[in-house]
């Protein structure tokens, strides 16, 4: 069963605005007019196809890339700001001999700053985050001989030891099968209503999303509006999104689209 | 014997020829963990070219110029570490997304390569004289190369002592790396000028192929016989360092070629690491 969403709950404290954010590289545009807010205990998906601007947006988001037009506004505290981030399992590189320990404490390294090594502190942090995503016990064995499944959630734990107030996934479920897809989408939610943490998760699979976050907005289709998700997952909604027939049902109450 | 080992390292030359490449062995060894694991394997020998080139270059200046060089100039390690530089330039960054990285470094090569043959044709010095400068041979380093190298060898281990952290993150996840704030691109080209480094002190003293071998064959072998990232550097300066002395005395017992009788020495040892892998399971 999914975790039930705080629909009607009011937004917290808005940590970074896009106001008239055009992205892109060099002169060209991928994005353009981007208007929205992330609050503090959102937990928001952007669905999109494959070269819509997913991963664009999330280097803006993380403040890697400055946008060409418009500006991003970081509210609040510096470290409002601390991001956990997971990327695609197919960036890492695999060939490196690293335990899962090593990968996770390299959550802990940004915090550390230069010159500096990891602690014992650092590593009780490590340790607790692999607590955390329930793979305590992989602690020792080789990252590189993981499954797919245990290997994103070595990524999290990653993520989780630099105590981020805000957790950026891309493409958390690619290449799993539906059990691994649902273990990790549940681990998510859980990690968002028992830490508190503000999410973002990329996918270009809309049923992956649609059961889990709050807010939901589409890339390379329409205008990109990230609204609530009673709101943007009707078929009146998501037919003038993707302009085709598409039916919204419930099944064990979990909203599925269908087209 | 012992003897024969004693009557091998009884001469100067050889004792020079045994620390410096003990001190190379060390140090290309464990840079070579990274270079294997980078794959950026053909990225040595390019920089390693392009450091000759600089070499030929110096020389090829001095004739020009109308002045005679001494074979042991600043302005040789001036030209190598200049060309060196443009090197890790070029390798260290993506200019453009048409070309392959791999195609600019293979060009890098080529061009660097070509380059030293044409300077060093125009050289005064004599192409067979400037061969030996350009390519080296650790049986004629002397002392000030060894002092040279170990100046340049500190640097490089103090730098990675400092920042493996750092190097390590930026290598194994450049992207999450860069998503929490490191900035990649510098990380990468100081990595790739620690190499450069390396590379341009060391082929004067140990030659490119012998360079080239010691970044490649220790590495390979520590990630076969370790299992584990941390014990792969202190296993892979031993692999670096061992075939040293013994592929010397065999070079003299057997009057071999010093670099091939090494290189082959390390190259048994890794045989030797595949196999006890392949046992291990």
């Amino acid at each position: 069963m999914p975790a039930a969403r705080e629909t009607q709950r009011a937004p917290g404290a808005p940590l970074i605005s896009f106001e008239g954010v055009c992205l892109g590289y060099g002169s060209k545009e991928v994005l353009t007019d981007l208007r929205f807010t992330i609050h503090q205990g959102d937990y928001i998906g952007i669905v999109g196809p494959n070269g819509a601007g997913k991963t664009t947006l999330l280097k803006a988001v993380l403040g890697v890339t400055r946008p060409l037009r418009g500006r991003v506004v970081r509210h609040g505290e510096r470290g409002a700001h601390r991001f956990g981030y997971v990327p695609q399992l197919n960036t890492i590189d695999d060939s490196y001999p690293l335990t899962v320990l090593e990968v996770v404490l390299m959550g802990r390294y940004p915090l550390l700053g230069l010159m500096r090594r990891p602690r014992k502190a650092d590593r009780e942090r490590a340790l607790h985050a692999l607590e955390q995503v329930g793979i305590a016990d992989l602690a020792p064995r080789l990252f590189r001989d993981l499954s797919g499944g245990q290997r994103q959630r070595a990524l999290m734990a990653r993520a989780l030891a630099s105590d981020p107030c805000i957790l950026v996934l891309d493409e958390p479920t690619n290449d799993m099968d539906i059990v691994g897809e649902r273990a990790t989408m549940e681990l998510i939610d859980r990690l968002h209503h028992e830490n508190g943490l503000t999410v973002l998760v990329v996918s270009h699979l809309l049923n992956v999303l649609v059961p889990h976050v709050c807010r939901i907005a589409f890339l390379g289709v329409g205008d990109f509006r990230l609204l609530p998700i009673q709101e943007a997952i009707t078929e009146e909604h998501l037919e003038r999104v993707y302009r085709t027939p598409i039916t919204v049902t419930e099944v064990d109450g979990r909203r599925v689209v269908l087209w | 014997m012992l003897a024969s080992i004693q009557e091998t390292f009884a001469a100067d030359f050889m004792q020079r020829a045994l620390l410096a490449g003990m001190l190379v062995g060390a140090l290309c060894g464990y840079l070579g963990v990274y270079v294997v694991l980078k794959r950026i394997v053909f990225v040595g020998v390019a920089l390693a070219e392009m450091s000759s080139a600089g070499v030929a270059l110096a020389f090829w200046a001095a004739t020009i110029l109308g002045f005679a060089m001494e074979e042991h100039s600043p302005l040789t390690m001036i030209g190598a570490l200049a060309l060196m530089l443009v090197g890790v330039l070029l390798f260290s960054l993506r200019w453009t997304k048409t070309v392959p990285h791999e195609s600019t470094i293979g060009v890098g090569y080529a061009v660097a390569a070509a380059a030293g043959l044409m300077l060093m044709s125009h050289s005064a010095k004599g192409e067979a004289h400037v061969m030996q400068l350009m390519f080296g041979n650790i049986l004629y380093v002397s002392s000030r190369e060894i002092w040279e190298f170990a100046a340049a060898a500190a640097l490089v281990a103090l730098v990675h002592t400092l920042f493996a952290k750092e190097f390590l993150f930026v290598s194994f996840d450049p992207e999450t790396a860069n998503a929490l704030g490191y900035r990649t691109r510098f990380w990468e080209m100081l990595f790739y000028l620690t190499l450069g480094l390396t590379i341009a002190f060391a082929i004067r003293v140990a030659g490119v192929l012998l360079v080239f071998s010691l970044l490649v064959l220790p590495g390979v072998t520590a990630l076969l016989l370790t299992r584990h990232l941390r014990r792969a550097f202190p296993v892979a300066i031993l692999a670096g360092v061992l075939p040293i002395g013994i592929g010397l005395t065999l070079s003299y017992a057997l009057d071999f070629p010093s670099a091939a009788s090494i290189i082959m020495v390390s190259f048994v040892f890794m045989l030797l690491a595949g196999g006890a892998r392949l046992v291990r399971g």
